[in-house]
């Protein structure tokens, strides 16, 4: 073979591209959506709450609002969210126009989608000179009272400066307010520069930041939001009484509450059961629709008292015509009771039992802490879970929290149907280590367990 | 640049920076994670393409980085003389290991110009060049490897 006939052999070789290169992007995304979610972003005071958060990347579709042209640039906003979507095309909106000024820098406030269990907040940031800003928001009460007891977190990240951004607002027990503070936190990063090599690590460097070194905001953005009482007294809430038993495990479903930007389905737990739903896998039918849970923000919420979450949220048919809706439930997540911690000898490379498709990979001293990696089996291409909770625990039993980890594709000479979640233990100087599982294993249903619920009364 | 328009870009993109990284790094593996790691970059840097245009030779560019952060990587685990051999006596090896070969700034034209299919002014910007360097580059790289390819076989 001549070197021309080597070269077109070598062109016929290159065509044929791993098939994992046709996955690049969605792990690029995932990437960048889990250095998003080590930023604070969400608070919760006395209750447990299971969250998703999903950079928006969905193609925009045409929508029932082109007649309306302010509604565009919004419904191009919420596509995260099919319930918001809705809301738009409803023109299910609180149109606002606040804006401040501070050290160069313009927020502006300029749509709300609020009803009475959930606030969802637009507005656009933007700078005199480049640079781009980054937002941290606290959601207050106007008259300095105690914080609103609520969850919000921002919808979006890496928004260009003068696009629309978005925060949930999220009332779990009581309603939302009449009107509530926002503060808005605003901070110029310099320009990054895609081309420009990073520095290597050095050996030995702690791979936490302190979270003390964040300087100073540039700009603190303050808003009175006062809500239309028309959108704050929406939505419905039915009461059931379906008891149902999953696995083994009794549960009583007590409530389905109808809201324009979410659905909740809430149960009650029974005693005797043997391990917690950490999980729900349902979904809502009718009118010709299926209604499948939220994918982004909170999709469920807990007590705090147990592991189990008692309420998990759906996309909404507030705005479609159905007489009855049909609840499907189709599996759960179990976190057995036996299973509540486990056991790491981070010295040694031992474990007691993990969760269900999780193993140990590798653990080593990093600094004054751990660094512990674990691998575990993907349940949807490309898409991470969480494998532990913060909390952790060390031989005498004292609480111990981690404030960072990560999670990553396939090490080599690992099953690629797997990937690394890496937890950053820091300061912790023992070598045993009790972490907490989010979960112990899955659950199926061999049929669907369903039941329906009456909506013409 | 949108996020869905970078979607699509990546996706049309995504062979040819394989190809091109592929060859300079000569693993798959290697060749995935520089892609990936090029790609996420992208991503987050998007917001610093100021002319859509230039797209191409933009990621390209972030990919070529990565690659040279590989190789340095590499370099410190290999001793030297395994991996940058003279230019010269290199028509006895094998093509692909012929390129590895050669030295970086030579290799780099060749790929870019015969395996990943962008122009010699593409392959100039990329590179940060003068064409006319480039061109040199090109000659001297394609005589080193004893490869008879006419100037604009490798135009995309």
């Amino acid at each position: 073979m001549n070197r021309n006939e080597e070269y077109a052999a070598l062109l016929r070789e290159l065509e044929t591209t791993p098939p994992a290169l046709e996955t690049t992007l969605p792990r690029a995304k995932a990437r960048l959506r889990r250095r998003r979610v080590l930023r604070p972003a969400l608070s919760l005071a006395g209750f447990a709450c299971c969250f998703v958060l999903l950079v928006n990347f969905c193609a925009p579709v045409a929508y029932a609002c082109s007649r309306v042209p302010f509604l565009r640039e919004l419904a191009a906003a919420v596509t995260f969210s099919p319930s918001l979507s809705r809301a738009v095309d409803n023109e299910y909106v609180q149109p606002l126009d606040l804006t401040q000024t501070q050290n160069g820098l313009t927020a502006r406030v300029e749509y709300l989608i609020v009803d009475q269990k959930q606030v969802n907040i637009f507005y656009r940031l933007d700078a005199e000179s480049g640079g781009p800003l980054r937002e941290e928001p606290r959601i207050l009460s106007p008259d300095s009272s105690a914080p609103p007891p609520c969850s919000y977190g921002l919808n979006s990240w890496d928004v260009p400066n003068g696009e629309l951004r978005s925060l949930t607002v999220d009332f779990v027990e009581e309603n939302v307010p009449d009107a509530l503070l926002l503060e808005l936190d605003v901070w110029q990063d310099p320009e990054e520069d895609p081309l420009a090599e990073p520095a290597d690590q050095q050996v030995g460097e702690e791979p936490w930041t302190d979270p003390a070194s964040e300087p100073d905001p540039l700009a603190t953005f303050s808003f009175e939001l006062h809500f239309d009482p028309t959108f704050t007294a929406s939505g419905r809430q039915l009461p059931l009484d379906q008891t149902l038993t999953l696995d083994g495990q009794t549960f009583t479903f007590t409530r389905l509450e109808i809201y324009p930007t979410h659905l909740r389905l809430d149960l009650e737990e029974s005693a005797e059961n043997t391990a917690w739903l950490t999980q729900l896998f349902f979904t809502v039918e009718g009118g010709g629709h299926v209604y499948e849970p939220v994918a982004n923000g909170v999709t469920a919420t807990g007590s705090g008292e147990s592991h189990t979450m008692t309420s998990y949220r759906a996309e909404s048919p507030y705005f479609e015509d159905a007489d009855s809706l049909t609840i499907r439930v189709t599996g759960a997540e179990w976190l057995d009771k036996a299973d509540e911690r486990v056991w790491v000898d981070l010295a040694g490379g031992k474990t007691g039992p993990l969760p269900e498709g999780v193993s140990f990979y590798d653990a080593k001293r990093t600094g004054a802490g751990w660094e512990v990696s674990f691998l575990a089996r993907y349940r949807k291409e490309s898409h991470f879970h969480q494998i532990f909770r913060t909390e952790y625990y060390d031989s005498e039993g004292n609480l111990w929290e981690y404030h960072s980890w990560g999670s990553g594709g396939t090490p080599k000479d690992c099953p690629e149907d797997s990937f690394q979640v890496t937890l950053y233990l820091e300061d912790y100087p023992y070598d045993e280590a009790w972490l907490c599982p989010q979960y112990s294993r899955l659950w199926q249903a061999p049929e669907p367990l369903s039941f329906t619920v009456d909506l013409s009364e | 640049m949108t996020q869905e328009e970078y979607a699509l870009a990546v996706q049309q993109l995504r062979a040819r920076l394989y190809r091109t990284v592929f060859l300079y790094l000569g693993s798959e593996a290697l060749a995935l994670d520089a892609v990936d790691e090029a790609v996420y970059k992208g991503l987050r840097g998007l917001h610093k393409l100021r002319q859509p245009e230039f797209f191409t030779t933009w990621l390209t560019r972030i990919l070529l980085n990565e690659c040279c952060r590989e190789q340095k990587r590499q370099r410190r685990f290999q001793p030297l003389e395994d991996r940058e051999g003279p230019d010269g006596g290199l028509d006895a090896l094998p093509l692909k290991e012929a390129i590895l070969r050669l030295s970086p700034e030579l290799s780099q034209v060749v790929i870019l110009r015969y395996f990943s299919g962008y122009t010699l002014a593409e392959t100039a910007r990329i590179l940060e060049i003068p064409p006319g360097t480039a061109a040199t580059r090109q000659r001297r790289a394609l005589a080193l490897l004893r490869l008879e390819l006419c100037e604009k076989e490798g135009d995309a």
